[in-house]
C-alpha cells in the first residue's frame, strides 16, 4: 500500500510540476505578458483541481475508472499547455530556433479531441467506474476506436495550421487525406460524435435506472455538464454586451474547474452537498439575476424617458425598484421552479401549508399532523414524536409515551421554532426522501408541530391533575370511613358500656337510695343522646349504609324523606369514594329541595356512564333556583367541582327543578 | 331462658352479659367472632342468641349473616340483631322474613324494660323492630302509598306498634287504651291496607312488615 501510495501522489503532482514548468519557459522565453499569463493560471488551476481529485479519488477508492480518466485528463491538460507555450514562444521568437515547434503546435491541435474523449470517457464510467452492463464494451471500443481515428486525422490534416500559425505547414500532414481522404476523416468524425451521443445514452440508461445514491451522483455530473453551455453562452453575451474577450475566456476556464470539481464531489462527497437544492437555487438565482436586471435596465429607460435621459435619478429610481422587487420576484420564480422541476417539493409544501391554515381557523386537529407530513413527504413510515418539557419525555401524536435512547435521538430530525424543542420527526434512511424536499416541508410545518407539542402538553398535564384528584377524592373517603370506624369502634362502644353500666349501678340500688333513680335516669337518657349524636356524625362521615352501595343508601334516603322520592337507579356500581360523594351530593339536593322548592314529589335518579356517575335530583316544584352566592346550591357547585365532577341546573321559574351532576371516573 | 351473647368488643360483650344476667337470664356462652358463635349456638341451643352486626373479619355485616344461618340451621333459635346504625333495608327485610328475628339499636339496651320485653317477645317466635326504624318509615310518604294517608292519627301510631312487633297488650299499655280498642284499630287498619286477617297476632305484624317492605320497594325503576 505504501508503494502504491507514493506511486499515486507522485503521478498527480507531475502536472502541476509540468504546468510549473510551462509557466517558467513562458517566462523565461519572454512570453507576451497580457492574455497568455492569465490563460496559463487559468489553466494551472485547472489542471490542478483535476489532478488533485483524480488523486483524491484514487486514494479512496483505489482503481476507480473516474479517478484514473481525471488524471488522464490533468495530463492531457498539462501537455497541450506546454505545447501550444512551447509553439507560441518558438513563433514569438523566430529567433531562438526552438526545434520542432511545428511538431509541438500540432501535437496542441487536437486537444479538443482529447478533451471530448475524455468527456466520453467520464460518461461512459461515471459515476462507479464501472460500465452500467457489460453490453457496453462493444461501445466502449468502437468509441476508443473512433477517437483514436478523428485524433490521427486532425494531426495528420495536410495543409495550413490554424492562427497564428498560417505560414507553417504540417509537416506530418498526409496529402491523401486531402481529396478522397476526407471521407474518412467524415467517418471519423461522424463516429466521434456518434460514441458521444451513444455515452450520453449510457448515462440516460444509468439515469433512468438509478434511484437514491446513484440517482443524486448523475444529478451532479448532468449539473455540471449542463453548466459549461450557460456559462460559456453567458460569457459570449457579456463579451458582446462588454466588448472583451477576457470574459469569456475566464469563463471557459472555470467551466473546467467546475466540471472535473463537481464530478469529484459526485463520487466522493455527494451526501454533505444537497444537489437538488443546488440545482434549484442555482436555476432560481440565475432567473432572479435575468429578471432583475430586466427590471432595473426598464426603469432605468422609463425613468430616463420621464425625467431626461442619464440622470443620477433615473439610476436610483431604477435601484430602488430592483431592491424593492427582489424578495416577490424571488418568491415567485422559487415557487415556479419548484412547480416546475421540484413537483413533490412544491406539493409537499403546499399540503402542510395548507393544513397549518386550517389549523389556524380550528378546522383541523393538531393530531393530525404526522399523516399531513407522511402524505407531503410521501413516506407512510413517518414518524413524529412530541416533546412534551414538563415531564421530559416524547409523546405520539396519538398521545403515547415512548422512551427514546440518545442514539435513536441523535438519528432523527429535529424541529425547533423560536428556539423551543417541539418534535423529533423520524424520517427513512438517506437517499429515499431528498434532503431538500424534507427540510422545505418541515420547515413549512413546524407551527403545525408546535402547536401539537403544546397540545401533547396540556393533555399531559390535565391527565396528571385528574389523577391527583382521584387519589385525592379516594384518600378523604379513605379518611373518612377512619373517622367511622373509629367513632363505633371507640366511643360509642364506651358510651353504650357506661350506660349499661348506669343501668346495672340503678339495679342494684338499695332500697334506701331509691331515691337516687330519677338523677341515674337522667343519666342514662345523656349516654342516649350522646350516642344519637355520635351517630349522626357517624352517618355525615359515612352512612353504614353505603358500604351496601349507592343504590341501598339512596333507598334508605328516600324512605325517611318528608316528600315522596321516585328512584331511577343504575344496578351499575361505581367507586366507593364516587358512590360516597354522589350520596352527599344527592342528600344535600333532596335537602334542598324539601326546604325550598315546594315540590309535591322528587326524583331522584343515577345512571352510570362509561366515564362517570351521573346523578339527576329533579322536583316539580316552584323552579327559579339559581347558583347565588352563599345559599345552598353554591355550596353543592362548589363540591361537585371539588371532585372534578360537572354540575348543571335546569330551574324555569313555575316548572320545577332538575339538577344533573356528573362525576368522573372509570 | 338461655342466652348467646356474640360480640367483638369486650366491654359491651361483659356489660351486656351482666345486664341480662342481672334480670335472671342465663347467658350460655360469650363469643367475639361469626365461628365461635355458631359454634355455641350449636353447642348450647339457647332460646335466643343476640348478635352484634359488625364483627370480624370485614365489620360489615358478619353478624347479619350469621342470624341467618342461624335461623337457617337451628329454628329453634331466635336471634336479635344489635346495629350501631339505621340501616333501614336490611332490618326491614329480615325482619319481615319470619318470625324470631329481631333488629335494635344498640342505644335499645339502655331502656331496659323495651328491651327485655323485646328479648321475651323474639325468643317466643315474635318480632322487633327498632321504633327509630319504625318511625322513619311511617313518618315518611311514600309516592304509590295512598292507603297510608286513608289511616287516622291514632291508626297510624297502632300502625307503628304493630311494626315494632308489639303485642296488643303492649300496644294498649303504650298508649293507655284497653285491648279491645286496640284490636279494632287492627282490623280497621289490616282492612285500609288490604292485608289479609289472621288469628295469629304474630302472623299480623309479618303482614304489616312486609307491607312495609313492599312499599319501600316500590316506585324504583331498576335500570342494568
Amino acid at each position: 500500500m505504501g508503494h502504491r501510495h507514493i506511486a499515486l501522489s507522485g503521478a498527480a503532482i507531475l502536472p502541476l510540476a509540468g504546468m510549473g514548468l510551462t509557466a517558467w519557459f513562458d517566462v523565461a522565453h519572454g512570453a507576451p505578458m497580457d492574455m497568455g499569463m492569465a490563460e496559463l493560471v487559468a489553466t494551472s488551476i485547472g489542471v490542478a483541481v483535476t489532478a488533485g481529485l483524480g488523486w483524491r479519488i484514487l486514494r479512496s477508492r483505489p482503481g476507480h475508472t473516474v479517478g484514473r480518466i481525471l488524471l488522464v485528463m490533468s495530463y492531457v491538460g498539462v501537455l497541450t499547455s506546454f505545447f501550444e507555450v512551447y509553439a507560441f514562444n518558438g513563433f514569438v521568437n523566430p529567433g531562438r530556433g526552438l526545434p520542432l515547434q511545428t511538431a509541438a503546435d500540432v501535437a496542441s491541435s487536437a486537444s479538443w479531441v482529447t478533451a471530448y474523449a475524455a468527456l466520453t470517457a467520464l460518461a461512459f464510467f461515471f459515476p462507479d467506474g464501472r460500465l452500467p452492463s457489460p453490453a457496453w464494451r462493444p461501445f466502449v471500443y468502437a468509441s476508443t476506436v473512433a477517437f483514436t481515428g478523428a485524433w490521427l486525422a486532425v494531426t495528420l490534416q495536410p495543409g495550413r495550421q490554424d492562427e497564428p500559425f498560417q505560414h507553417m505547414l504540417n509537416p506530418v500532414g498526409q496529402a491523401w487525406l486531402a481529396g478522397p481522404g476526407q471521407a474518412i476523416v467524415a467517418v471519423f468524425m461522424v463516429g466521434m460524435l456518434v460514441t458521444m451521443a451513444v455515452a450520453a445514452g449510457a448515462v440516460a440508461e444509468r439515469y433512468s435506472a438509478s434511484s437514491g445514491v446513484e440517482r443524486l451522483q448523475l444529478k451532479w455530473l448532468a449539473f455540471s455538464v449542463g453548466l459549461v453551455p450557460v456559462a460559456l453562452g453567458t460569457c459570449y453575451l457579456g463579451g458582446w454586451l462588454f466588448h472583451s474577450d477576457a470574459a469569456a475566456s475566464v469563463a471557459l476556464q472555470s467551466a473546467l474547474v467546475l466540471v472535473p470539481a463537481s464530478v469529484g464531489v459526485a463520487v466522493l462527497r455527494y451526501r454533505l452537498y444537497d444537489i437538488d437544492r443546488i440545482m434549484n437555487r442555482t436555476a432560481v438565482y440565475f432567473c432572479v439575476t435575468v429578471a432583475l436586471g430586466a427590471v432595473y435596465i426598464t426603469a432605468s429607460l422609463v425613468v430616463g424617458v420621464v425625467a431626461g435621459g442619464g440622470s443620477a435619478l433615473s439610476a436610483a429610481i431604477a435601484t430602488l425598484l430592483t431592491v424593492v422587487a427582489f424578495r416577490p420576484v424571488r418568491a415567485t420564480l422559487q415557487d415556479a421552479v419548484d412547480r416546475q422541476f421540484s413537483r413533490a417539493n412544491y406539493e409537499g409544501r403546499r399540503m402542510v401549508s395548507a393544513f397549518v391554515d386550517d389549523l389556524r381557523h380550528g378546522q383541523s386537529d393538531p393530531g393530525e399532523v404526522e399523516a399531513v407530513l407522511a402524505r407531503a413527504l410521501d413516506c407512510p413510515t413517518l414518524r413524529v414524536w412530541l416533546w412534551v418539557p414538563s415531564t421530559g419525555t416524547y409523546v405520539s401524536t396519538g398521545g403515547t409515551e415512548i422512551g427514546l435512547d440518545r442514539a435513536a435521538v441523535d438519528a432523527m430530525t429535529r424541529v425547533d421554532l423560536g428556539g423551543a424543542h417541539h418534535a423529533l420527526v423520524v424520517l427513512p434512511p438517506d437517499g429515499v426522501v431528498e434532503a431538500d424536499r424534507a427540510s422545505s416541508v418541515l420547515g413549512e410545518a413546524r407551527l403545525a408541530l408546535q402547536v401539537a407539542a403544546l397540545r401533547a402538553e396540556v393533555i399531559v398535564q390535565s391527565s396528571v391533575a385528574a389523577e391527583a384528584r382521584v387519589r385525592l377524592v379516594e384518600a378523604t373517603f379513605e379518611e373518612r370511613r377512619r373517622l367511622e370506624r373509629d367513632l363505633h369502634d371507640g366511643a360509642q362502644q364506651r358510651l353504650v358500656y357506661l350506660g349499661i353500666t348506669l343501668r346495672r349501678l340503678q339495679k342494684s340500688l338499695p332500697a334506701q337510695a331509691r331515691i337516687l333513680e330519677p338523677a341515674l335516669d337522667q343519666a342514662v337518657q345523656q349516654v342516649s343522646a350522646a350516642l344519637a349524636d355520635l351517630r349522626s356524625i357517624a352517618r355525615g362521615a359515612v352512612p353504614s349504609r353505603l358500604s351496601k352501595g349507592l343504590g341501598a343508601a339512596l333507598q334508605d334516603l328516600a324512605a325517611t324523606a318528608p316528600l315522596p322520592v321516585h328512584l331511577d337507579l343504575s344496578a351499575e356500581p361505581a367507586p366507593a369514594s364516587v358512590e360516597a360523594v354522589a350520596y352527599f351530593i344527592a342528600c344535600e339536593a333532596v335537602t334542598n329541595a324539601v326546604k325550598h322548592a315546594s315540590a309535591n314529589a322528587l326524583t331522584v335518579a343515577t345512571l352510570r356512564e362509561p366515564t362517570g356517575l351521573r346523578l339527576r335530583v329533579s322536583d316539580d316544584g316552584i323552579g327559579g333556583a339559581e347558583f347565588a352566592a352563599g345559599r345552598g346550591l353554591a355550596g353543592l357547585r362548589s363540591r361537585v367541582e371539588a371532585n372534578g365532577g360537572v354540575i348543571d341546573l335546569l330551574s324555569p321559574p313555575g316548572a320545577g327543578t332538575v339538577l344533573e351532576v356528573t362525576l368522573p371516573c372509570e | 331462658m338461655r342466652v348467646v351473647v356474640a360480640d367483638d368488643a369486650v366491654l359491651l360483650r361483659e356489660g351486656l352479659a351482666a345486664l341480662l344476667e342481672d334480670h335472671g337470664l342465663d347467658v350460655a356462652a360469650r363469643v367475639g367472632n361469626p365461628d365461635a358463635l355458631l359454634a355455641a349456638v350449636a353447642e348450647h341451643e339457647p332460646h335466643l342468641a343476640i348478635i352484634d352486626i359488625r364483627m370480624p373479619p370485614t365489620f360489615t355485616d358478619e353478624g347479619l349473616l350469621a342470624a341467618v344461618e342461624i335461623r337457617k340451621r337451628h329454628p329453634a333459635t331466635a336471634v336479635l340483631v344489635l346495629s350501631q346504625h339505621v340501616e333501614i333495608g336490611d332490618a326491614l327485610a329480615m325482619v319481615a322474613s319470619g318470625g324470631g328475628f329481631g333488629y335494635l339499636l344498640k342505644d335499645r339496651v339502655l331502656d331496659v324494660d323495651d328491651f327485655l320485653d323485646a328479648v321475651r317477645r323474639v325468643a317466643t317466635g315474635g318480632s322487633a323492630l327498632d321504633p327509630e326504624i319504625v318511625q322513619a318509615l311511617v313518618a315518611s310518604r311514600r309516592p304509590r302509598a295512598p292507603a297510608l294517608d286513608a289511616l287516622s292519627a291514632r291508626e297510624l301510631e297502632v300502625l307503628g306498634l304493630m311494626a315494632e312487633g308489639q303485642t296488643n297488650a303492649g300496644i294498649a299499655s303504650r298508649l293507655w287504651v284497653a285491648e279491645r280498642t286496640v284490636e279494632a284499630h287492627v282490623r280497621a287498619i289490616l282492612m285500609k291496607l288490604d292485608l289479609p286477617e289472621s288469628d295469629s297476632h304474630h302472623r299480623r305484624v309479618l303482614a304489616v312488615l312486609r307491607y312495609f317492605e313492599a312499599m319501600r320497594r316500590d316506585g324504583e325503576v331498576r335500570r342494568l
